[in-house]
């Protein structure tokens, strides 16, 4: 018997309380400098940003997707500094900086060419941490829950409240499938993230349209809650055959 | 031949796994002897016990918010008043079951089956056991007396055990007595409201209080201690059981219920009434120094004797508690 407790206590919370990797009682940003797992949460987060961004700039949305690249250096990157710092890292912020002069500017081949800029970098900070497949279970489900948090936001009583807010809960939701398809990869845990990745696949309905029209029945946020916590059940299995 | 074999190969291969057995449970409870309990569960049963801990409100939220996606199929907590917050957010669905409805008392489970009382602590009165038990205290109702004026201490008026205890006086004496038995006991205060029970359990021991109120449960883990400056607390405290010439002790309980869209039904009920075993009631309250909902006290409370339990619905304590929050708010109990 082993309790999601042994994965950290990191996601015991119902709800995210606010866009932010979710960390335990009491501890602030600098928490992002110990806690591996909120780390790559908070770069996940910077990832999905970036993923609605780049969908919108390759679908003409220009003004859309220049809100979402410029969001995590408007509100998710300053939290990381210290973080970068205690792992060794020079960060990212020359790369995330021309990316949102690149849309201000208009050049939308310099902002594609800035993405890609700011993805390599991201990949860099990330390759600071060796991710046990417990830690990567609890980033999936930092992804998951802040992307049900952002949903609930966006399609609220049947009606789109806030396209932004749904967009965003699609990018953490793909980061998190490129977790599980990357942990998938491995030996030692590829079961258990196959059935996550399999699990996460079955999501696609929540957003049919990158920019909702309308509502339907199968946009509910309760699916992505549910999903998240039928992910954090699977995970219970990795704890079990580490003992 | 090798034709029939090979078809029988493709139907083997194509048959279908059976899934493994599970139960999901969502836990407000943090105890290695639970963990235990569970492990056992699965031993006799093959239902693999799958926790999810969290804090009781958040994983009440949790629930609602997974609405019938939600994997859960059981919610433990504590106290009757957040058993009974959970049943009005839609979280249970009720269960009819002979063995939990002869095993666990009228008084400690929902009358149509949403929720269980699975183990009790009572709320009893504290004192210096140097100063003795102040003069004429019996009851809960004695603490508001004029005797005691600058010689009480009190948690919050927030803490829910406050609250299930004032909701219980609000039972029984209506809210406008309930209120005034607040006011009085306000004007005792030897300090403003602070610390948990833990906390009042030392300030009674040294001396900056005469009486407070505290769980058993808190009780217990100060008779268990094998840490000397823990005992010394113990010693110097004695405890009252309240009420016992009349209602008796107000008893509150940890609890469950099975969700409303619980996947897998029949494993909740029969892990909720594997809880209610002889076995299980043991572990379960000695987990935590409680009482079981049947059978005899062990562990370190057994050593506080025997009383007799205030039977107040359990119910009345989560539907009275949003009366008992303005009751204390209007008494200036902090």
């Amino acid at each position: 018997m082993k309790s999601i407790a042994s994965l950290g206590a990191l996601f015991l919370f119902a709800a995210c309380p606010g866009e932010r990797a979710v960390l335990n009682d009491g501890e602030g940003p600098s928490a992002l400098a110990t806690n591996d797992a909120a780390y790559l949460v908070q770069l996940g987060l910077i990832r999905g940003h970036l993923r609605v961004g780049y969908a919108l700039l390759e679908s003409g949305a220009d003004a859309a997707a220049a809100t979402h690249s410029k969001h995590p250096s408007d509100e998710l990157y300053a939290d990381l500094e210290d973080a970068f710092a205690a792992r060794g890292k020079a960060g990212f912020a020359p790369a995330l900086s021309e990316l949102a002069t690149a849309f201000e500017e208009g050049d939308l081949d310099d902002a594609r060419a800035a993405h890609n800029a700011v993805r390599e970098a991201i990949s860099d900070a990330e390759s600071a941490v060796a991710l046990s497949p417990a830690k990567g279970a609890e980033v999936i489900l930092g992804l998951l829950r802040t992307a049900a948090w952002e949903y609930g936001i966006g399609i609220t009583g049947g009606e789109v409240a806030n396209a932004h807010e749904y967009q965003d809960a699609w990018g953490f939701t793909q980061t998190a499938k490129d977790w599980a398809a990357t942990l998938a990869e491995r030996d030692e845990s590829a079961a258990i993230f196959s059935a996550i990745q399999a699990r996460l696949a079955e999501l696609d309905d929540l957003w049919p349209e990158l920019t909702p029209s309308e509502v339907t029945p199968t946009m509910n946020p309760a699916q992505l809650y549910g999903a998240a916590a039928e992910v954090e059940i699977m995970a219970l299995e990795l704890t079990r055959t580490s003992q | 031949m090798r034709a029939a074999f090979t078809f029988l190969s493709l139907l083997l291969a194509a048959a279908p796994v059976p899934a493994e057995e599970v139960v999901n449970v969502y836990s407000a409870r943090h105890y290695d002897t639970d963990l235990a309990l569970y492990d056992r569960f699965t031993e006799a049963t093959g239902v693999v016990v799958n926790l999810i801990e969290g804090s009781s409100d958040g994983l009440i939220e949790r629930i609602v918010n997974e609405a019938e996606f939600s994997p859960a199929d059981m919610l433990i907590t504590v106290d009757a008043g957040r058993l009974w917050r959970a049943h009005e957010a839609g979280v249970f669905q009720p269960v009819q079951s002979e063995v939990l409805e002869s095993r666990i008392p009228a008084h400690l489970r929902h009358p149509e089956g949403h929720w269980f009382g699975l183990s009790k602590r009572a709320r009893v009165i504290v004192y210096n056991k140097e100063a003795g038990l102040p003069e004429g205290v019996d009851t809960y109702e004695d603490l508001a007396d004029e005797g005691l004026r600058g010689r009480v201490c009190m948690r919050s008026s927030g803490n829910i055990y406050n609250l299930s205890l004032l909701a219980s006086l609000i039972e029984h004496h209506g809210t406008q007595a309930a209120e005034e038995w607040a006011s009085g006991v306000v004007a005792n205060f030897a300090r403003d409201p602070q610390g948990n029970d833990r906390a009042q359990i030392r300030a009674v021991a040294s001396g900056e209080c005469g009486a407070s109120i505290a769980n058993t449960y808190y009780i217990g883990r100060f008779l268990g201690s094998e840490d000397g400056e823990e005992q010394a607390v113990m010693d110097g405290i004695g405890v009252l059981f309240p009420n016992q010439d009349d209602r008796g002790a107000h008893v509150n309980i940890s609890g469950a219920g099975v969700t409303r869209h619980a996947p897998n039904r029949d494993n909740a009920v029969k892990f909720l009434e594997y809880l209610t075993s002889e076995f299980a009631q043991r572990l379960f309250a000695e987990g935590n120094n409680e009482y079981p909902v049947h059978g005899a006290a062990t562990g370190p409370i057994a050593e506080l004797g025997d009383f007799r339990e205030d039977e107040v619905d359990a119910n009345a304590l989560g539907a009275n508690q949003a009366v008992a929050v303005m009751a204390f708010d209007r008494a200036g109990w902090k």
